[in-house]
């Protein structure tokens, strides 16, 4: 654990993530206003004593927003790639471990998903389900499965063939309990390495569908919508989006950094189980 | 060449789940494109005429047969095939997305090379940070200040590529296709493959034999390199052309990304139901072609093909 | 002599190669067409060379590995036609021993955990009831309980076997497979654990199917030995008989491939050509043709069947029919 704390990767990134967590937990306590009041003879003024990073279109203080934003921006982050991690974890195990016809069809469309670009399938999905915070889980946490599918069905493929798995059956224990008990325990190392990039990626993908125009419907503010609110006004008043992107940009660079500190840490732990 | 032959139910996988999922949307296109005030007797009059009164099974067999015959049916908004108004548009998008991909790559190798050659000191520090935070930048973000750059400061192309008749190609398309290059997504993998084929032992004796170090990066670690660069271009390609969606809209190009967000927009589900389609299969084949160059970089996949496919 | 305890009927079993992703499929044959009987309270030793199909064949006992053709009965029922409920339930009474005591252990499992797990699996008892149990197979295999809290990679190679055979036998099993049980430990530690192997048939009434490549170790334990041959019982006789007597040229072979403790003794060395045929285009006729010295020109023709030598001495061989 001291090991860990020597990782600049590891202190960065964490630092960054903690202090953006910080930001958003405690918003009420770290400004006055509300993000949702309107005030227009105040509207897209450039960042002062009185509203420290502006005013939107519409007076809304941006900073204020912003670490509102946050809340919805990470909320859809972490329920995103949870489903992505439980569903592809569960897949990739069952793939792996089983083979036969379901490994062989789940792996085909597992190279379908991946060929997919990741932007449109959240399009897509989120048309068809609808706009609001649990459907975001989803149109954004599909796309991301094929990360934790693979690495789980590797890691079972692995794992399915060492002795203590056919000691398990030999003692009668069925697929469900070999897969729970022995192959997913042996997987969940492996996926906490890409665990925080995909966050970070989840992050990036509501950003780019709120700049889009599809994301969870307004009033309640996320990064993505906030960027888009000021993106018509960008070139005569760019404080909007322009914090509202460095904010996304600086969260995704702590969870990316983060994942490398964890990778660096844990890979040769898993480099040297792997060869016992 | 047995993943050419799994395309084919791959591609019938993915117009199946299209279709069905389009037909979960609430609220059919009828009722879209007619507006609220039309009454029930005009929404029966279209939707027979255009077939969505059948049951679904019906439907689907008909759009079946419709899709060997190259019909996707027609655009509720544009008034014309399906078709003929994605691959109108696919071009622009294959452009940029191509020169995204190709500059992309070229610019991640230089990089990624000199990053490795110079591993753990200043040079590689700095390319190593910069592809990090390139990394962490959303693709609209970088596009939106390039914008402000040099169409809004140094005012050498348009805000709105579409807006402005008889521009030059290169005016149009350097704006999202430095976008793409800067973002520097392929810095990072290409750094760390040339870094793990210089520990191999092959390398070793080169370097042993006394070749020259520029001759070694180049010939002999790039060249074996190649393999997960082509890999991570394939699957670049993904990226580039979900960038390039995004793009599409920031710099006003009218490409099939802008296609598909103004047919969501109107719900125009026959339009978004094509677009889905063509720019899957486009994507299939792309990925095909990815795999074969693979095979092609490297003679030992290409012999193991031979016996396994 | 008893009833017959395990008895397993042209088993067979085809593996293709890359299964699934092409048309067409080549396979060999890993076990082919084997019957042997073992008698309850024995203990059956089964010698060959590696990849002659004995680990195969003890997969397929289990039905760890599902057979092409044949059967296996445990008493009178065929368990490879079992459903799953029935399965699990005789799966109490047949347990395995690996090779490898490393692998055969979830590093992630504290000794605790894995004595529970088989337990577990068939709701054996109460909490204060396993614990008795574990204390009691614990003490069977002398391995101290102090170490229950204790990790797999913190015990020795000698005592993670023990603690492999502790857990297989949890259950009460009467037929335990020990493939290879000892092969990959320290010699002096071999000892130990084929010594407490049989020290336990005696205290628990187990019936042993003992996979080895290592004659001398077969010889040391076995009432009767079959010798396995490219996925065929070429041999098969009771110890003595077959030591004092060797019919197949193949066991003779192995015979004298074994280290003799005497350095003075003039053995003679009967040493095989090289090259094991390719399982994947194997020989035609008796599949050990290429290297017996005493090929004719039928053994490439015909392959041979197992008959009765006399005194229940089964052996494969063309040149002891005439």
């Amino acid at each position: 654990m001291e090991a860990i704390l020597k990782n600049k990767f590891f202190v960065i990134g964490g630092g960054i993530v903690l202090i953006i967590s910080l930001l958003v937990l405690f918003a009420p306590l770290l400004t006055s206003y509300d993000y949702g009041a309107v005030d227009l003879p105040n509207k897209q003024l450039p960042p002062g004593a009185e509203h420290i990073m502006g005013t939107d279109l519409y007076g809304r203080d941006v900073w204020c927003r912003i670490i509102y934003g946050g809340r919805v921006s990470l909320t859809v982050a972490l329920g995103s790639t949870a489903v992505a991690l439980v569903v592809g974890t569960m897949l990739g195990a069952l793939s792996g471990y089983v083979r036969g016809t379901l490994d062989f069809v789940l792996d085909r469309v597992n190279d379908v998903l991946m060929a997919f670009p990741m932007l449109l399938f959240s399009l897509v999905i989120g048309v068809v389900l609808g706009s609001s915070m649990k459907n975001m889980f989803l149109s954004i946490g599909i796309p991301i499965i094929p990360m934790f599918y693979r690495i789980a069905r590797a890691t079972a493929m692995s794992v399915g063939g060492r002795s203590y798995v056919l000691a398990a059956r030999a003692m009668g224990g069925g697929r469900m309990r070999v897969i729970l008990r022995h192959i997913i325990p042996n997987v969940l190392p492996h996926t906490l390495v890409i665990l925080s990039s995909a966050i970070g990626g989840a992050i990036l993908a509501e950003a780019s569908l709120g700049f889009l125009g599809f994301g969870i419907p307004q009033p309640t503010p996320s990064w993505g919508l906030i960027a888009n609110d000021g993106k018509t006004y960008m070139f005569s008043h760019p404080w909007t989006t322009a914090f509202a992107g460095a904010f996304i940009a600086l969260t995704i660079l702590g969870f990316n950094l983060l994942g490398d500190g964890l990778r660096d840490w844990l890979d040769p732990k898993i480099r040297t189980a792997a060869k016992r | 060449m047995s993943r050419l032959l799994l395309a084919v139910p791959a591609m019938l996988g993915v117009f199946v789940v299209v279709f069905f999922v389009i037909r979960m949307l609430p609220g059919d296109s009828a009722e879209a494109m007619l507006g609220a005030s039309a009454t029930d007797a005009q929404i029966e009059t279209y939707r027979a005429a255009h077939g969505l009164d059948k049951p679904a099974p019906v439907q689907f067999w008909i759009a079946l047969k419709n899709l060997f015959r190259g019909d996707l049916g027609d655009s509720l908004s544009h008034y014309r095939p399906v078709l003929s108004v994605v691959l109108e548009r696919l071009p622009s998008t294959i452009e940029l997305a191509a020169y995204g991909i190709v500059l992309g790559s070229v610019f991640a190798v230089i990089l990624g090379v000199v990053a490795a050659s110079f591993r753990g000191r200043w040079p590689d520090l700095i390319i190593t940070a910069y592809s990090t935070f390139g990394m962490s930048l959303p693709t609209f973000y970088i596009g939106l200040w390039i914008l402000m750059v040099f169409a809004v400061k140094l005012d050498v192309i348009p805000v709105s590529a579409s807006a402005v008749e008889g521009l030059p190609r290169w005016k149009t398309l350097f704006g999202p296709v430095l976008t793409i290059v800067v973002g520097g997504s392929l810095v990072r993998t290409t750094r760390s493959a040339i870094l793990e084929i210089l520990e191999e032992d092959f390398i070793r004796t080169a370097r042993a034999k006394g070749v020259p170090k520029a001759l070694i990066l180049f010939r002999h670690a790039l060249g074996n390199a190649l393999i997960p660069i082509i890999t991570m271009v394939g699957y670049g390609l993904a990226v580039s052309f979900g960038g390039a969606i995004v793009l599409e809209t920031v710099f006003g190009r009218s490409g099939v990304g802008k296609l598909l967000i103004d047919a969501i927009t109107v719900r125009d589900y026959p339009l978004v139901q094509g677009t889905t389609f063509v720019i899957a299969l486009f994507m299939i084949v792309a990925n095909l072609l990815t795999d074969v160059a693979a095979g092609f970089a490297d003679p030992r996949i290409r012999v193991a093909g031979a016996g396994e496919l | 002599m008893a009833e017959p305890f395990i008895r397993i009927e042209n088993l067979t079993k085809r593996f293709s190669i890359s299964a699934g992703k092409r048309i067409r499929k080549t396979g060999f044959t890993a076990v082919n067409n084997v019957s042997l009987n073992i008698e309850r309270g024995e203990v059956f030793g089964l010698v060959g060379e590696s990849g002659c199909g004995k680990s195969t064949l003890s997969l397929l006992v289990l039905r760890l590995l599902e057979a092409n053709g044949g059967a296996v009965y445990h008493g009178d029922t065929n368990i490879l036609e079992l459903p799953r409920r029935k399965m699990r339930r005789i799966r109490r009474d047949m347990q395995i021993v690996f090779q490898d005591p490393y692998d055969s252990l979830d590093p992630r499992f504290t000794l605790e955990r894995i004595m529970n797990e088989p337990l577990q699996i068939h709701r054996w008892g109460t909490g204060a009831e396993r614990e008795a149990r574990i204390d009691e197979l614990f003490a069977a295999v002398s391995l101290d309980k102090q170490q229950l809290k204790r990790y797999p990679h913190q015990l020795s190679g000698g005592q993670r076997q023990r603690l492999c055979i502790a857990r297989s036998l949890a259950l009460s099993p009467g037929f335990l497979v020990c493939d290879e049980a000892v092969s990959a430990l320290d010699v002096s530690i071999q000892a130990q654990i084929l010594n407490l192997l049989l020290d336990l048939k005696d205290e628990f009434g187990l019936t042993y199917l003992f996979i080895s490549h290592n004659l001398a170790v077969v010889k040391f334990v076995s009432d009767r030995i079959g010798v396995m041959y490219f996925g065929k019982i070429v041999e098969l006789a009771d110890t003595d008989e077959l030591f004092d007597n060797v019919l197949h040229p193949y066991t003779a072979a192995l015979l004298s491939a074994v280290p003799d403790p005497d350095p003075f003794s003039e053995k003679k060395r009967d040493i095989l050509p090289s090259g094991v045929p390719s399982l994947i285009d194997p020989p035609g006729g008796c599949a050990f043709h290429p290297r017996c010295k005493y090929a004719g020109e039928r053994c490439a023709r015909e392959s041979p069947e197992l008959r009765d030598a006399g005194r229940g001495h089964l052996v494969a061989c063309h040149r002891l029919e005439c």
